[in-house]
């Protein structure tokens, strides 16, 4: 009894040094090895969060990417967290990182974006390399 | 009595949360998954699931259990196959310490860029990879793709283990599971190992072992209830809030010295822990089965049970950010003695002597009766009861405790090994273990 109320009358004490301190919330995925992971194939992400589609059109000063769907055209932010990967599998070669400079319009890709964010930020892009 | 009324409540609520639902055994997809973790490999290097996390072994590997490995067998493939004889695994440091190569901070520098971790078991999933901001798999919490889940980690683990060649190109090297054999591969593995918490404290009839678990969840002394709450990997909703489940710690496990795998002279590069670059945090097992299935921590530092609960006794706790803020909250940092280091110890053994003996019964309880367990071969439960009982004789004779129900036990394996030889009296035999494994469990804990 004696153990369980110091418990709770430290509880405040606990939560502001412990969870500033010393542990952390995964943010993460296993985001080195999704490069190797075809456009389309990345589980429990293609399909539910992502999107295949073409690119239309790259503002590089402000870091919108302008893509076409078959519901229209929309707008997604490239932030410094955006990765960029290469999908060379078709051809039989390594897929590889990339950057923005290698996305050219009328490229196919697939498109990771961070749901209920601001603007549309791109998790990641995989662009299509035939 | 207010306090008493909270924290009932919190325990009540926390058997809520930190939680997946394990499938039944009789979904077809369990007994699918079965054969895809020990047989499929992916039109890659031979290797499966089973390779690294066998059955037979606690579905992990450590060092002498690798030593019982033919020199052919896919885990030593750089010592056989040219493609991978480097930068892919170092054999040395399988076989000494159990470690595998890991390159969780990307794949653009094999030879300096990589860890080496321990294979953490997959028993008790279930309970162990809920956490508030999301799933937690692998020893930093990040080591699925996609989105992060179980079902997810298969793939990952085939690019990283399973390639042909380190290009690691889809449909060349190895082949990506398929969206059925995700379902099937998470539903199998969610179906081993206990599915419910334990609740405690527990009636413990060993007295060193009762200690060792009011230490264990003593604030003042041993204070490891607030990250395994319950003996668990879930944090203590008492301390983090409801749900919190599954947490990362930099518990300065990294800065501990003369490790086993540096005292190899192998090179072995600091791991930072979760994310890219990391934050030099890694998550929390649960303690349940910790007591058979060491090394322990994230690159297998210590060898024995006891030395793993001492661990937190020393500097490289105690000086560590987790160490620190458990300091600053509690006014103390962790100092236990040699007597409640085993005492804790032995806690953790006897939990996990009635892990053991429950899934043994279950087993031989399955064979008895012909009811299907589609994580299982009909025809091994006995043998699978065997090695259960056999686990929980060296878990409690390794720690000198309860030696009537280790007696119990070895009458027990001895009725299940009569039971495999010969075809006649088998379920004689059979009944004869599951009354001694009745009596081994009244030897543990006070039946409620």
């Amino acid at each position: 009894m004696r153990t369980i109320e110091i418990i709770l009358n430290n509880k405040k004490t606990w939560l502001s040094t412990i969870i500033v301190c010393a542990f952390s919330i995964c943010l993460h995925a296993q985001k080195e090895t999704e490069v190797f992971i075809p456009i389309g194939k990345s589980p429990g992400v293609s399909g539910k969060y992502s999107m295949i589609c073409t690119v239309q059109t790259i503002q590089m000063n402000d870091s919108i990417m302008t893509i076409k769907q078959d519901s229209g055209n929309m707008n997604l932010m490239i932030t410094e967290q955006t990765k960029v990967y290469l999908d060379k599998s078709r051809l039989k070669l390594q897929n590889k990182k990339g950057t923005v400079a290698d996305i050219k319009p009328g490229m196919t890709m697939e498109v990771k974006y961070i749901d209920n964010k601001p603007g549309n930020p791109i998790d990641w892009i995989k662009v299509l390399v035939e | 009595m207010k306090y008493l009324q909270l924290f009932l409540i919190s325990l009540s609520v926390a058997a809520c949360v930190g939680s997946m639902k394990a499938p039944p055994p009789q979904d077809p997809k369990v007994a699918r998954g079965r054969d895809l973790f020990f047989n499929e490999t992916f039109g890659g290097n031979g290797r499966t699931c089973g390779t690294c996390h066998p059955a037979r072994n606690n579905f992990t590997i450590d060092p002498a259990f690798i030593a019982s490995l033919p020199a052919n067998d896919p885990l030593f493939l750089p010592d056989f196959n040219p493609n991978l004889k480097e930068n892919f695994e170092n054999t040395k440091l399988i076989r000494q310490v159990g470690l595998i190569m890991e390159n969780l901070d990307g794949f653009d520098d094999l030879k300096n860029k990589f860890t080496m971790r321990g294979v953490p078991h997959t028993l008790g999933l279930t309970n162990s990879i809920v956490s508030r901001a999301g799933p937690h798999a692998g020893w930093s919490g990040d080591g699925a793709p996609g989105d992060r889940t179980l079902r997810s980690f298969a793939t990952g683990a085939v690019i990283q283990h399973f390639t042909k060649t380190l290009n690691r190109i889809a449909g060349v090297d190895f082949r990506l599971p398929t969206e059925e054999e995700l379902d099937a591969l998470e539903a199998f593995q969610l179906s081993l190992g206990p599915k419910q918490e334990l609740t405690l404290p527990l009636s413990l009839k060993n007295p060193v072992a009762l200690q060792g678990q009011t230490i264990f969840n003593d604030i003042k002394t041993g204070k490891c209830f607030a990250c395994h709450f319950n003996a668990g990997a879930n944090a203590n909703p008492a301390v983090f809030g409801q749900g919190a489940g599954n947490l990362n710690f930099n518990t300065g496990v990294e800065d501990l010295p003369d490790q086993p795998g540096d005292l190899t002279g192998e090179l072995i590069p600091p791991d930072d822990g979760l994310g890219t670059p990391g934050d030099s945090t890694f998550n929390t097992p649960s303690l349940v089965q910790a007591a058979e299935t060491g090394p322990f921590f994230h690159n297998n530092a210590v060898e024995t049970i006891e030395g793993a609960v001492a661990f937190y006794d020393g500097e490289s706790f105690n000086n560590s950010p987790a160490g620190q803020a458990l300091l600053k909250a509690t006014g103390s940092g962790i100092e236990i003695d040699a007597t409640q280091i085993v005492a804790i110890a032995a806690f953790l053994r006897v939990i996990n002597a009635v892990q053991n003996i429950n899934e043994s019964k279950d087993f031989l309880n399955s064979y008895l009766n012909r009811s299907f367990l589609g994580n299982e071969i009909f025809d091994q439960l006995p043998d699978r009861a065997g090695h259960e009982t056999d686990d929980a004789i060296i878990v409690l004779a390794g720690g000198g405790l309860h030696p009537v129900a280790v007696t119990h036990l070895r009458n027990a394996l001895l009725s299940i090994e009569n039971a495999k030889k010969k075809r006649s009296g088998r379920k004689q035999n059979l009944q004869n273990a599951l009354a001694e494994l009745d009596l081994a469990a009244n030897d543990l804990v006070v039946k409620k």
